[in-house]
């Protein structure tokens, strides 16, 4: 930005200018030129600084409303193009850059994250309750009883996993793309699990029962740890301490009773009833989540990628039926787009391309180009 | 300022400069009157003070000319309620409630900006993407990415004034 610029547009955007170059370290020539440049803008007028102020605020609050990717991408492709350059051209080496980056930094972990981790308030209670425990969630029970909202919508975007403490000291640690409804009543603590999968650490309180609405079941828990998932019309239940009661909502309520449900024990209840979850293994892989650990046994490559894709910017696409069905038995970390891709490019019969906005991939064929079968699957 | 205090810093004074930031203070003429001093005392101080974050500098100055502001109006008027340490929980409800309100004229503006600013501002914004990311995922130049984010700043402010303005400021009480 020079002076020229400067003196041209409104004052809200040399404030922009500012606030992105600041940003941007290593831009717009030595770091103390820069410094000068900006004090003598600020120094100009007392508006440059309120508006400076202002903008910087808005930032803030802006980052603290996370839109999900998809919806971002979604929204722009029902724009159209973008004049004058097409919008989803030629970008593969572009995109593909994109998914490690940003899931490395939603996290929030680490110094790098220290900025992103900053701007989010649920974030910076965890963040809190790390650094001084009790004196937190007293905190956190102050604000939340003072909500008169009757719920409050918490989300993940892609990628993301965020813990938040509720009134009464229990912990909701949601996974990527979730979204919970949590609503705190003086005689009931009720959470609807609106997408995705969560994690519930419940304190113990014989007079407040809290519920969880997953979708085809009710779990009433009087204080205990346990995964749910839901995904379509299924969801899985994995209970690491205590118990739950499981109740069936709709339709599965005229095929099952109500069941409870122990420590070391899960289930998955969907259209045709609830089946029991493999003890061991079963309830290992259900929680491994949070970890960002990923665990396979001998599972269809098709799951895998599924797994992939609910954490990461590019998703892979598994192009034909056979390789979709090919068995495997890993771990990986869910971050690690890279690990999984690289491990497909080891496989000798595997073709992976890199295009605009996937990683597709497919058995090495010998049929013609025209003739392969189009099965490309989600 | 080394890290670790702009941090703690940026912890203990930040909601009172977003209070006084989202039209807390009584009248224009407050806000007004605060931004003012932030500038005569920063022509007080010489450039190299302002050294490693002038951001978080900016901050720091904004955020005691407001706490000097009230104590300063606490004196003058004597009003019990715009105390915020004498009431802290009521003040953080009220807080809340602006936060809230806030942040939904914040999301009806944003929503109406033009899809491809509203890609750039919140990939860079909420997603943590470089701008170079942004470009390449936009199949757009690094410059065009950066005059979207400006552009979408500046009409988010104008937006946000206008709304502000139809629906009156809120009585706080």
């Amino acid at each position: 930005m020079n002076e020229h610029t400067q003196s041209q547009a409104p004052i809200a955007e040399q404030a922009a200018e500012w606030l992105i170059e600041l940003s941007e370290p290593g831009d717009g020539g030595p770091a103390e030129e820069r410094r000068r440049r900006f004090m003598a803008w600020l120094k100009r007028s007392p508006q440059h600084i309120e508006e400076f102020l202002a903008l910087a605020m808005l930032q803030q609050d802006i980052a603290e409303q996370p839109v999900p990717l998809a919806k971002i991408v979604a929204d722009l492709k029902a724009a159209g193009p973008t004049p004058p350059e097409p919008l989803f051209g030629n970008v593969a080496a572009g995109t593909a850059t994109i998914a490690p980056a940003a899931a490395a930094r939603m996290p929030g972990r680490g110094l790098a994250g220290e900025r992103a981790a900053i701007r989010g308030r649920s974030r910076r209670w965890l963040r809190f309750a790390a650094a001084a425990g009790g004196a937190a969630i007293a905190l956190a029970l102050v604000q939340f009883t003072l909500v008169e909202a009757p719920a409050v919508r918490h989300a993940t975007v892609l990628g993301e996993q965020r813990s938040v403490a509720l009134d009464d000291g229990s912990i909701v640690t949601l996974n990527t793309l979730s979204e919970v409804d949590i609503d705190m009543g003086r005689s009931e603590r009720r959470v609807a699990l609106v997408a995705g999968e969560a994690m519930f650490d419940v304190v113990p309180d014989a007079a407040r029962p809290f519920v969880v609405e997953a979708g085809n079941v009710s779990l009433t828990v009087l204080g205990t740890k346990f995964s749910v998932y839901r995904k379509d019309n299924v969801t899985r239940l994995a209970v690491v301490e205590g118990s739950v009661r499981v109740v069936p909502n709709g339709s599965l309520a005229e095929l099952t009773e109500p069941v409870v449900v122990a420590a070391g024990e899960g289930l998955v209840a969907g259209r045709e009833g609830i089946t029991p979850l493999a003890a061991g293994t079963g309830i290992d892989m259900a929680i491994a989540w949070t970890e960002r650990r990923l665990i396979f046994n001998a599972a269809p490559l098709a799951d895998v990628v599924e797994e992939f894709n609910r954490y990461n910017a590019t998703p892979i696409v598994v192009e034909d039926n056979a390789l979709a069905r090919r068995e495997v038995t890993t771990v990986f970390n869910a971050n690690d787009v890279d690990a999984l891709v690289g491990f497909l490019e080891l496989e000798p019969d595997v073709d992976v391309r890199h295009d605009g906005d996937a990683i597709r991939i497919r058995q090495k064929a010998a049929l013609p180009e025209g003739a392969r079968q189009p099965t490309a699957r989600e | 300022m080394p890290g670790a205090d702009v941090a703690a810093w940026y912890r203990q004074y930040h909601q009172r400069l977003l209070r006084y930031l989202r039209g807390n203070l009584r009248t224009e003429s407050d806000a007004q009157d605060v931004s003012q001093e932030v500038f005569l005392r920063l022509l007080r101080v010489p450039d190299e003070r302002v050294i490693e974050h002038p951001r978080a500098y900016l901050f720091r100055v904004a955020a005691n000319v407001v706490s000097d502001w009230r104590s300063g109006q606490k004196a003058a008027r004597t009003l019990p309620l715009e105390d915020p340490d004498a009431l802290p929980a009521e003040d953080d409800a009220d807080d809340d409630f602006d936060r809230r309100a806030r942040q939904a004229r914040i999301r009806q503006v944003v929503d109406a900006l033009p899809a491809h600013q509203r890609a750039a501002l919140l990939l860079s914004t909420q997603h943590g993407l470089t701008y170079r990311q942004i470009a390449a995922t936009l199949d757009i130049s690094e410059r065009m990415v950066k005059r979207y984010i400006v552009k979408a700043f500046a009409r988010l402010r104008r937006d946000l004034a206008e709304l502000a303005e139809t629906a009156g400021e809120l009585p706080h009480t």
